[in-house]
């Protein structure tokens, strides 16, 4: 295992079993992570993952079972939360209902013993951080989701920690404020350059916020990297089905030559591909193709492309979703083509098509 | 509730808030009436009042007492029966919460399926009378009781310690009755509390004293208030406890208001006194109430 000096937090084996009857349950399994310092981390998956878990386990709620937490190469796992330079906004924001917004975002300072100047100069430049002037005497009852959101993270911003983690924190606003607060959180951790650690379950959100993620699954980490590497390239059919749409076909490593590899699709025909996923010749794989990366044609045309008929044809505006059923007549196929102005015509339902995926297009799965 | 009560037709209302109006005027409202009516009457003179024959006799007599002369001269024997009540009172609320705190926040953080037990075992006492939880005391505390007997064999002492008809057997028989009183209340705030601002406070670097006394207090203190009336006014009032526990030098309100009904036969005095512990707890609990409106954590 690398040792990494500049990681703000690094996982190695870290491992957290809920006891309990049967067994318990394995909330996380042997993750290895490295959390790099000023980065917008994403923990990604869906409900019961184990996100929260890990979440928890680096702020001091929990501590691991196995394994080892490190913070700036320093093991961490035994201190308690209050000693962790490490502070959360938590999903439903926890704001202290009997203080005032300023004594909420004050508290952590206060009990740092910071000096009663100090606190109100600070609380009043969190408040212009998240803008939020002039809020300060309200109680936490009386403002907005929004702005309940924004003093969540003020008072987590406060103690100027070196990794925030932020679970869920947007998962209770609407749709607008939820995009305007994406944003806002970008900027924030731009600005103030601290280690943001952020769970969600939503993929958009992850791919748009984060400069790298972990998608998990089941208590693992089955993929790390950027949001272009994990959308391009998954390496795994939980990871590639979970990012975003994609077609899965499976096939037979049948043979390789000099342009590449070729697979023989269950559903028939023949697909060309750049890499072999690290499979022997005549495995069984997995093939994964975004409904973007794939090219239509008129049957007519005839060339090196798959047997398909259309089978239904749904108009999103911007785009047009082809749902097609492979040679076989049952494995489905989904293409995704741009509505440019003048595109040619689309296909009806019904048609019988070429279809057309380049040989970059097609991942070839690990599992 | 209010408002849509406010909705409904005058018969429905009259209706549905009838039967407790009822009850509390008849069994409630009326007596004390009668009651404040009664200590301004004479005496009669084997017990009841002379009906028609008014006088202020009886709160004169609550501080003043006449001599041979029929001059009046301060007598603050009741008083210090007054000022004891209030302090046994007081002490009382103070122990409960001492030992009611603790043991409420405990309950609160056990987990969900072991917390109805508990407020089971905290309720038990009340299936039995409280005079036989009383006399049960008597056993434990009396010269050759449990606790003088343990005390002896553990060689804390030779000769029985007097712990029966003291001030001590009073409080402890008033905490032991009105302890549920104390943790109910305070155990209801503290379930209601989200543990997850615990956690909160925590993770901005509050030590478990600072979470406990900056968050968890300020939170339950409804409930800490509750408790605290809730235990004060009926140990204040409380008669059974003093007359078996405390024997006759321990006199409370309660014994006083019962001997001028009883032994005494001047009805008057006893309701005069009655008047005077009402007006007296009626304007402690308004300063009490006016000043706990503006404390921190009501909005």
């Amino acid at each position: 295992m690398r040792s990494t000096a500049e990681a703000a937090i690094e996982t190695r084996r870290l491992t957290k079993v809920f006891e309990g009857p049967g067994g318990g349950v394995r909330a996380l399994d042997a993750v290895d992570l490295v959390i790099r310092e000023n980065e917008f981390f994403t923990l990604l998956g869906p409900s019961g993952c184990g996100k929260t878990t890990l979440l928890r386990l680096i702020a001091g709620f929990e501590q691991p079972s196995e394994g080892e937490l490190l913070m700036r190469g320093q093991p961490i796992a035994h201190q308690p939360p209050h000693r962790r330079p490490v502070n959360t906004v938590f999903q439903s924001y926890a704001l202290f209902p009997h203080m005032s917004v300023a004594q909420n975002i004050g508290f952590g300072l206060e009990m740092q013993g910071r000096s009663r100047a100090e606190i109100a100069e600070t609380v009043e430049r969190m408040l212009a951080l998240v803008k939020l002037e002039g809020l300060g005497p309200r109680r936490p009852t009386q403002l907005s989701g929004g702005q309940q959101q924004r003093v969540a993270l003020a008072r987590a911003l406060a103690n100027r920690p070196q990794v925030l983690l932020l679970d869920e924190p947007l998962s209770a606003l609407d749709l607008k404020l939820r995009k305007e607060m994406q944003i806002e959180l970008k900027r924030l951790q731009h600005e103030t350059g601290i280690t943001f650690i952020f769970v969600t379950h939503d993929q958009e959100e992850a791919l748009t916020m984060s400069d790298r993620l972990a998608v998990m699954s089941e208590g693992r980490a089955l993929q790390v990297g950027s949001p272009t590497e994990i959308y391009e390239h998954p390496t795994s059919r939980f990871v590639a089905d979970f990012i975003g749409e994609t077609n899965l076909l499976t096939a037979r490593l049948s043979g390789r030559d000099a342009q590449g590899v070729r697979f023989a699709l269950d559903a028939g025909g023949e697909l060309r591909g750049l890499e072999d996923g690290g499979h022997e010749d005549g495995a069984r794989v997995t093939l994964a193709v975004r409904p973007e990366r794939a090219e239509l044609a008129a049957a007519a045309a005839g060339g090196e492309g798959l047997e398909a008929r259309v089978e239904q044809v749904v108009y999103f505006g911007t785009d047009t979703h082809y749902h097609l059923r492979l040679a076989d007549a049952a494995t489905p196929f989904v293409v995704r083509r741009q509505n440019r102005s003048g595109a040619l015509g689309g296909f009806e339902a019904g048609a019988a098509v070429s279809l057309g995926v380049a040989a970059e297009a097609v991942r070839v799965l690990q599992d | 509730m209010l408002a849509r009560l406010a909705r409904l037709p005058l018969l429905r209302r009259a209706l549905l808030l009838g039967p407790a109006l009822l009850i509390i005027g008849v069994f409630m409202v009326l007596p004390l009436f009668l009651m404040a009516y009664v200590s301004v009457l004479e005496r009669g003179i084997s017990g009841g009042v002379q009906w028609g024959r008014h006088t202020t006799e009886a709160y004169v007599r609550f501080l003043f007492e006449r001599d041979l002369m029929d001059n009046l001269v301060v007598n603050v024997d009741y008083l210090r029966i007054f000022a004891r009540s209030f302090t046994l009172a007081f002490i009382t609320m103070a122990v409960s919460l001492a030992i009611g705190l603790p043991t409420a926040l405990y309950m609160a953080l056990q987990p969900a399926r072991w917390r109805n037990l508990l407020i089971f075992l905290v309720t038990i006492p009340f299936w039995t009378n409280l005079l036989v939880r009383n006399y049960a005391w008597i056993l434990l505390l009396r010269d050759s009781g449990l606790a003088n007997g343990a005390m002896q064999w553990l060689g804390l002492t030779d000769d029985p310690i007097r712990l029966l008809y003291t001030p001590f057997a009073v409080g402890v028989g008033l905490t032991y009755s009105f302890l549920p009183f104390m943790i109910l209340p305070i155990y209801a705030s503290l379930e209601k509390l989200d543990l997850r601002l615990v956690e909160a406070a925590y993770d901005l670097g509050a030590d478990k004293r600072r979470a406990l006394t900056r968050i968890v207090l300020p939170l339950a203190l409804p409930g800490i208030v509750a408790g605290c009336i809730l235990v004060f006014i009926p140990a204040l009032g409380a008669y059974i406890t003093p007359e078996l526990l405390g024997g006759s030098r321990q006199l409370m309100i309660g014994n006083l208001i019962q001997g001028q009904f009883g032994a005494a036969r001047n009805w008057p005095f006893g309701a005069a006194l009655a008047f005077v512990l009402l007006t007296i707890v009626l304007l402690s609990m308004m300063v009490y109430l006016l000043r706990f409106r503006r404390a921190p954590g009501q909005a």
